[in-house]
C-alpha cells in the first residue's frame, strides 16, 4: 500500500511553492555568517595595514600611547567636562611659558643695551667713530 | 666651624648630591628604555590598556 504524500510537501498553506527545510536554512545562515566573518577579518586587516599601527608605535611609542589615552578619554565622555577645561588651562599656561621667557629675555636685553647706550650719554660719541676707517 | 671646614663640608655634600642625581638619572633612563621596549614588543596590548585607562578617566571626569 503506497503512502499518500503529506499535503504540505507539495504546497504550503498559502498555495505557494514549498518552503526550504530547517536544515537548508541553517546551512544558508551558516554560510552568510562565515562570509560576514571573512569580510570583517579582511576589512580589519586592511584597516590595520592602512594605519600601520605597529610601525607608528615603534617610531613614536609614547605619542601613540598618549593618543590612545586621549581617544579613550573622549570615548569615556570626558571631553565636555570641567576637568578638560582645567587641563586645557594648565596646558595653555605651560605652552605659553617658553614664549613668555623669550619675551622677557628680549625685554631684559633691550633694557640692558638701552642702559649701556645711555651711559655714553645722548651726545656721547661712540669710541669707534673717532677712529678713521682704513679704506 | 671655620671657613675652610665649611667649604669642605659643602663640597662633600655637593659631590654626594651629584652622585645621587647621576644614579637617579641612570635609573630613569633604564626605566624609560624598558617601558619603550615593552610598548614595542606588545603594541596592541599597550594601546588597548591606554584606551581603557583613558575611557575610565573620561568616565570619572564626566561625573
Amino acid at each position: 500500500m503506497a503512502r499518500k504524500p503529506h499535503p504540505s510537501a507539495r504546497k504550503s498553506g498559502n498555495g505557494r511553492a514549498p518552503a526550504p527545510g530547517l536544515g537548508a536554512r541553517v546551512r544558508s545562515l551558516n554560510r552568510a555568517a562565515h562570509s560576514f566573518k571573512q569580510q570583517v577579518r579582511t576589512t580589519a586587516s586592511d584597516f590595520g595595514e592602512a594605519l600601520d599601527v605597529r610601525r607608528r608605535v615603534r617610531r613614536h611609542p609614547y605619542a601613540m600611547v598618549a593618543a590612545a589615552l586621549g581617544v579613550g578619554y573622549v570615548l569615556g565622555g570626558g571631553l565636555f567636562s570641567r576637568t578638560t577645561v582645567r587641563l586645557l588651562g594648565v596646558a595653555g599656561r605651560v605652552a605659553s611659558l617658553p614664549l613668555l621667557r623669550g619675551e622677557l629675555i628680549g625685554l631684559a636685553e633691550a633694557m640692558l643695551s638701552g642702559s649701556g647706550e645711555s651711559e655714553d650719554g645722548p651726545t656721547g660719541k661712540h669710541p669707534a667713530s673717532d677712529v678713521p676707517s682704513p679704506s | 666651624m671655620d671657613g675652610q671646614t665649611l667649604q669642605q663640608t659643602l663640597k662633600e655634600q655637593q659631590a654626594r648630591l651629584e652622585e645621587g642625581l647621576e644614579e637617579a638619572r641612570d635609573e630613569l633612563s633604564d626605566l624609560n628604555e624598558r617601558v619603550i621596549d615593552v610598548i614595542k614588543r606588545r603594541p596592541g596590548t599597550c594601546l588597548l590598556i591606554a584606551l581603557a585607562a583613558g575611557f575610565l578617566i573620561g568616565r570619572m571626569a564626566s561625573r
